[in-house]
């Protein structure tokens, strides 16, 4: 997923078909924060519905890397995480939590 | 007033702040994100320090100034919560608590110890003083340079009122331009806010539509602002999307009491049907794990609930805070006074009861008698509840010994209370205080094991001591049970020979065996420690309780656990009493035990089996005359008193019920202390004396001498 540098309403499209190819592909998804400079709601929504398709069709999607400031900030105002939680990881963890 | 009453009252209100600020700390050490209970921590320091300089208490205005600095950089999240910043702040609330105790040197600058204290505290804490940079802490725990995302913004301090927000934005939100996340930002800033997404109409990945808002929130906010402020923020998308704006302030009242249980707030909402709830409450997991274990609820419906539920009870708490403000100090000896004044009050109340009934049939003189009675009544209610106070506060101040000597111990123990509002006379609860903690101590140190021997037992490596109170007849009963080590029966009985309290070849009970514990510098421990071993503790129990009357009863499995309870008898206390004679003597059964009475025909019973039915149940009684011994023909009809103890019923069989008494307990003084069955005496309307029945006591008699 490297060519997708935002996950905003703009490109949720774009990335929406890159997902799903690539986890009919490889049957998993690795999708890395550092990469991400800009994040929105639509995009959040987008990591929730790809989520819940991998776990439905039994696939793999791991969030890794660190979001930037901006991202983080995305992921707080939506109620995600609380700021001190800055990982992929950590993010990964509280997607599957809702 | 001088200046020496002045600072007696000062001391006065910063012990109390002090006793609410230990269990504050203790509190926040499990809350860490509380930020209500952060600045409650902070307040107490900030009002010891005011108060302290100005009477001149220069040292402890210094110390608590250098204090409250460490925790206001805590509260504005310059410094990052930390184990040794409770401990800290404990070590400093006790230091604080000993100048107390000497004010008159709590003048001048700070000792160097006190100042050597402060530099390791602020070292341990990481602690610079102003200007130096925002710390926040990396899930790895570093702490690094950075800005708090979600740092309450400085308007939430005056913070007043919490309100549940339901905000679901219209599908076509993003069409129309409108940013639900800015809104969300918008909320933050009008103060401390809990904020959960619900994204349950996000649909799968196959018909997602980036341009279709899908996200929900529940947001509980706390701030100063009014229900119009909020309103405002939603003004421009209140049309298209579904709002709701609660105050959860004005959701508690007399009839939705704050400590709803997830269950109700669950079903209230139309989460879960009540079968459901009926169904998981009757298993033994907890109900949250069971309802999404079982897809009754989501996670989210479980996370929405249970945030509902903290933030009803931190409501109901500042409700309950600020209801105490509005009180005054008064001596507790003018209590006594007044209270025996009462007590005098309702003796001589019966007296005109029953002169009024003997002289003559004057309806008014009746009338005005009975007006007296109701106020005498309403009066003594009155005085009986100041001078009551609920034993919840002396039983949260042992976490915090219960917290420090576990830790000493190197063990792993939780004290669990239960039964706190359970109400008993200040001064009981003033003597209890000594007793319970030895006894609390000895649990930690003989009864709860190390976490290795818990793990090889198979028990939970954390063991518990539980505190329960509660109220029975004219008793309180205090139960500390630990599910530790148990008692060592042989070794009690080994160590009590060598010392030479029994004989080699006696033969004890559980009972005596158990009650060996209480002599005087009995210990079954080889070393003595700081904690216990010396053979003290114990006997102070024993020598307090015997000064307030109580009593003391131990069960023990090996192994298992120990149960001491402790029976208190409310012996300063007037209780509501059922009247009852037997040939020409009076005895009074305390109200709250009595189920209902039935009348004994002698001459209808078939056997002398103590035995009647009472509602299709047989019902064994106990024949009074006898159990007293009192000289006299029976009566062809007697009555029979049904009492509840122990969850099993029993009957009381008298002479006569001549009916309900405003019963004034006075103690019998030790001449009485070993006799069977009455607790105390009270002194009736004509003058004359009628004991208190003790009836668990005389059931437990009855039980012994039948074997």
């Amino acid at each position: 997923m490297s060519d997708i540098q935002s996950l905003t309403i703009e490109n949720a499209a774009r990335a929406k078909l890159s997902f799903v190819e690539c986890l009919a592909r490889d049957g998993r998804l690795s999708i890395n924060l550092s990469d991400l400079a800009d994040l929105d709601l639509s995009g959040i929504q987008l990591l929730i519905a790809v989520f819940r398709e991998a776990e439905k069709e039994r696939k793999e999607v791991h969030l890794t890397g660190s979001p930037n400031g901006l991202v983080l900030s995305r992921f707080v105002a939506a109620g995600m995480c609380d700021g001190s939680v800055a990982t992929g990881e950590n993010i990964e963890q509280a997607i599957k939590a809702v | 007033m001088d200046k020496d009453q002045f600072i007696d009252t000062f001391k006065e209100e910063a012990l109390e702040l002090l006793g609410s600020l230990e269990s504050s700390l203790l509190e926040l050490e499990e809350q860490p994100e509380d930020k209500e209970l952060l600045s409650a921590v902070f307040r107490v320091m900030h009002t010891i320090k005011g108060s302290a300089a100005m009477f001149g208490l220069d040292k402890i205005s210094a110390f608590s100034h250098e204090v409250e600095s460490i925790l206001s950089a805590l509260r504005d999240g310059k410094l990052v919560f930390s184990r040794a910043l409770i401990d800290n702040t404990l070590q400093s609330r006790d230091l604080i608590l000993e100048m107390l105790g000497d004010t008159a040197s709590a003048t001048g600058s700070l000792p160097e110890k006190l100042v050597q204290f402060l530099a390791d505290f602020k070292q341990s804490v990481g602690f610079r003083p102003e200007g130096s940079v925002i710390q926040s802490k990396t899930p790895d725990g570093d702490v690094t340079a950075g800005t708090s995302v979600n740092a309450p913004p400085q308007k939430a301090k005056k913070a007043s009122e919490t309100w549940h927000i339901t905000f679901v934005p219209g599908r076509d939100s993003f069409r129309r331009g409108s940013n639900p996340l800015a809104l969300i930002n918008e909320i933050r800033n009008l103060g401390e806010t809990v904020c959960i997404p619900v994204f349950d109409r996000v649909s799968s990945l196959s018909g997602f539509d980036p341009e279709d808002c899908a996200t929900s929130w529940e947001i509980f906010l706390t701030t100063s602002a009014t229900e119009n402020d909020i309103r405002d923020l939603f003004i421009f998308v209140e049309d298209t999307s579904e709002i709701k704006i609660e105050c959860l302030a004005n959701l508690i009242d007399e009839h939705t009491p704050s400590n709803k249980k997830l269950g109700e707030i669950l079903l209230e909402k139309g989460k879960i049907k009540q079968e459901s709830l009926d169904r998981i409450l009757n298993s033994q997991k907890r109900i949250g794990e069971l309802l999404v274990e079982e897809k009754l609820v989501t996670p989210t419906d479980l996370k929405v609930a249970l945030e509902e539920q903290k933030q009803f009870q931190k409501v109901q708490k500042s409700k309950n805070a600020a209801n105490d403000m509005s009180t005054i100090r008064v001596k507790s000896e003018k209590l006594d006074q007044l209270m025996s004044l009462v007590g005098e009050l309702v003796t001589v109340h019966a007296r005109i009861l029953q002169t009024s009934k003997n002289v003559s049939n004057n309806d008014e003189l009746v009338s005005i008698v009975e007006q007296f009675g109701r106020l005498t009544d309403e009066l003594r209610s009155n005085t009986m509840s100041i001078r009551m106070v609920p034993i919840g506060t002396t039983f949260s101040s042992f976490k915090r010994l219960v917290r420090d000597l576990s830790a000493e111990l190197g063990k792993n123990v939780e004290l669990e209370t239960d039964g706190g509002e359970t109400e008993l006379d200040k001064t009981v609860i003033e003597k209890l205080n000594d007793p319970l903690i030895h006894i609390i101590r000895n649990s930690l140190d003989h009864g709860i094991e190390l976490p290795s021997v818990r793990e090889e037992r198979g028990k939970p490596k954390t063991g518990i001591i539980r505190l329960s109170a509660t109220q029975t007849g004219a008793s309180v009963y205090i139960t500390i049970e630990d599910d530790g080590n148990g008692l060592d029966r042989a070794a009690i009985v080994r160590k009590a020979m060598s010392k030479g309290l029994i004989p080699p070849d006696a033969q004890l009970s559980e009972q005596e065996i158990f009650s060996l514990i209480f002599a005087p510098g009995f210990s079954t421990k080889e070393q003595v420690s700081a904690v216990s071993g010396r053979g003290v503790g114990m006997d102070v129990v024993n020598r307090q309780m015997e000064l307030i009357n109580g009593s003391i009863a131990i069960e023990s499995t090996e192994k298992q656990g120990t149960r001491i309870t402790l029976k208190i008898p409310l012996t300063l206390a007037i209780i509501d009493g059922l009247l009852v004679r037997i040939s020409n003597e009076f005895f009074v059964i305390p109200l709250s035990v009595v189920v209902g009475c039935l009348e004994y025909i002698l001459e209808k019973q078939k056997n002398d089996n103590n035995i009647v039915i009472f509602h299709d149940h047989q019902l064994p009684f106990i024949n009074m005359r006898t159990f007293f011994g009192i000289p006299g023909e029976r009566l062809p009809i007697e009555q029979i008193v049904v009492v509840n103890i122990k969850n099993q019923q029993v009957g009381i069989l008298v002479d006569q019920v001549v009916g309900g008494n405003q019963t004034v307990i006075k103690p019998l003084g030790k001449l009485y202390k070993q006799a069977d069955g009455v607790s105390s005496g009270t002194i009736l309307g004509d003058g004359s004396v009628a004991l208190i029945l003790d009836v668990e006591q005389i059931l437990d008699a009855t039980e012994k001498e039948e074997g």
